[in-house]
């Protein structure tokens, strides 16, 4: 099952998400707060896909998205955004995410987004 | 809204007690049904379209109504008729109070002319409040108020009766230049106003909201609560953001944030507004356009 790296300031969204996730056979390779962190953790693992929120501290996920598809274009990447949020969602597609996703969500869309980039 | 908003009155009045209460609130949710649940026994939706209008209410600040029409699923006129099928929330409050012998209409009558009389309400306002629509109902609570944040106080009500408890109400609003606050989630926005949405409350009160809107499971302790209530806030600002760009007002949103330590939120005008939430109170606090600081 595919490998997937969750980079999210809210804890209680990583939390959600990762239940969600390896409730349905994911295996999760990593947690990060915001998208410094989750540089990081790419030089140690490789996921098939990162979740990547787009609101962050320290390092927003646009920034995060543009040094992760420069270093490691061959990861998928699904963003993560609240409503209103549109004009950076299309930023992030624009700049190689490959789909998004939008908070409070819906595990059965996530699942749906997820399991079309993984399959 | 109104329902629970008379029996708090009706509870510190002294009119009725809590466990009278409670069995009034037992009685109303018994008779009555979700808007989804009535279409789909009315045979106007299947379960699946339901399910679906109740997936997208979470993600866009419309009536469970307004998107069945834009998805083509109902018409006005079999929305207007599943309303009056369903029954407005506050006439079923009465009608329990009745039924359980607890006041007469007569004596409901009296306190509700009390309670408008004590609010210096209008007929028109006591209408507004009455019909238990949150459009209806947040203004007469936040006249006199800047217009945007009247609009956002309007999407947090929404967000929470929705997401949060459907039995969520608000109290009177009041402003502020410094605020005590406890347990504390916040977040900013910025762009052509800079605006901070904030909720506080006592730890137990922002715990409950917290597994309102995340789900128990999620809920382990109070950095889990406040986080939680940091999430609903930024889903709030979106929505709301989103409307604002309806009016071309463009605002954008920072990372939100908490503290859980007592301090004071100093600002020129902090408008805040009490919310009840699963019999709790919290603090909805949001100011415009002004300095603010923290101690």
């Amino acid at each position: 099952m595919a490998k997937i790296l969750i980079v999210d300031d809210s804890k209680i969204f990583r939390k959600i998400l990762r239940t969600v996730l390896t409730d349905n056979g994911y295996e999760i390779v990593g947690e990060a707060g915001n998208g410094q962190e989750a540089l990081e953790i790419l030089k140690t693992v490789t996921p098939d896909l990162v979740t990547l929120d787009i609101t962050m501290p320290v390092m927003d996920g646009l920034e995060a998205l543009k040094n992760i598809k420069t270093s490691y274009p061959s990861v998928k990447v699904v963003m993560v955004s609240a409503a209103g949020q549109k004009a950076k969602v299309m930023e992030a597609l624009k700049a190689g995410a490959s789909d998004f996703i939008q908070k409070p969500f819906d595990a059965d869309a996530v699942l749906s987004v997820i399991g079309k980039l993984t399959s | 809204m109104f329902d629970r908003i008379f029996a708090d009155y009706l509870l510190k009045s002294g009119k009725l007690s809590q466990e009278q209460l409670d069995l009034v609130f037992e009685t109303q949710e018994k008779k009555r049904a979700r808007l989804g649940v009535i279409a789909v026994s009315e045979q106007l939706m299947t379960v699946e379209q339901a399910e679906e209008v109740n997936q997208l209410q979470a993600v866009c600040d419309k009536r469970f109504g307004d998107i069945a029409v834009e998805k083509g699923y109902l018409t006005d006129e079999q929305v207007s008729r599943l309303l009056s099928l369903q029954g407005n929330l506050y006439l079923s409050f009465v009608q329990s109070i009745v039924d359980n012998e607890l006041l007469s209409m007569q004596e409901i009558n009296e306190a509700q002319e009390q309670y408008q009389r004590e609010n210096s309400f209008t007929l028109m306002d006591m209408e507004n409040l009455k019909s238990c629509d949150i459009d209806r109902t947040t203004p007469i609570f936040l006249h006199g108020q800047s217009e945007l944040l009247t609009a956002l106080c309007g999407v947090m009500a929404r967000t929470t009766v929705r997401l949060v408890d459907y039995h969520a109400y608000m109290k009177k609003p009041y402003i502020a230049k410094e605020v005590p606050i406890q347990y504390f989630s916040m977040q900013e926005l910025f762009g052509d106003h800079n605006i901070i949405t904030a909720i506080t409350g006592p730890a137990d009160a922002m715990k409950q909201a917290a597994i309102g809107f995340a789900g128990e499971q999620y809920i382990s302790d109070e950095e889990d609560a406040l986080d939680a209530i940091c999430e609903l806030i930024n889903c709030v600002n979106g929505l709301f953001a989103t409307d604002m760009s309806l009016r071309n007002i463009e605002v954008d949103m920072k990372a939100p944030y908490y503290q859980a330590k007592e301090g004071i939120l100093t600002a020129d005008s902090l408008l805040c507004l009490p919310i009840i939430v699963s019999g709790k109170e919290i603090t909805l606090i949001t100011a415009i356009d002004t300095e603010y600081s923290i101690k």
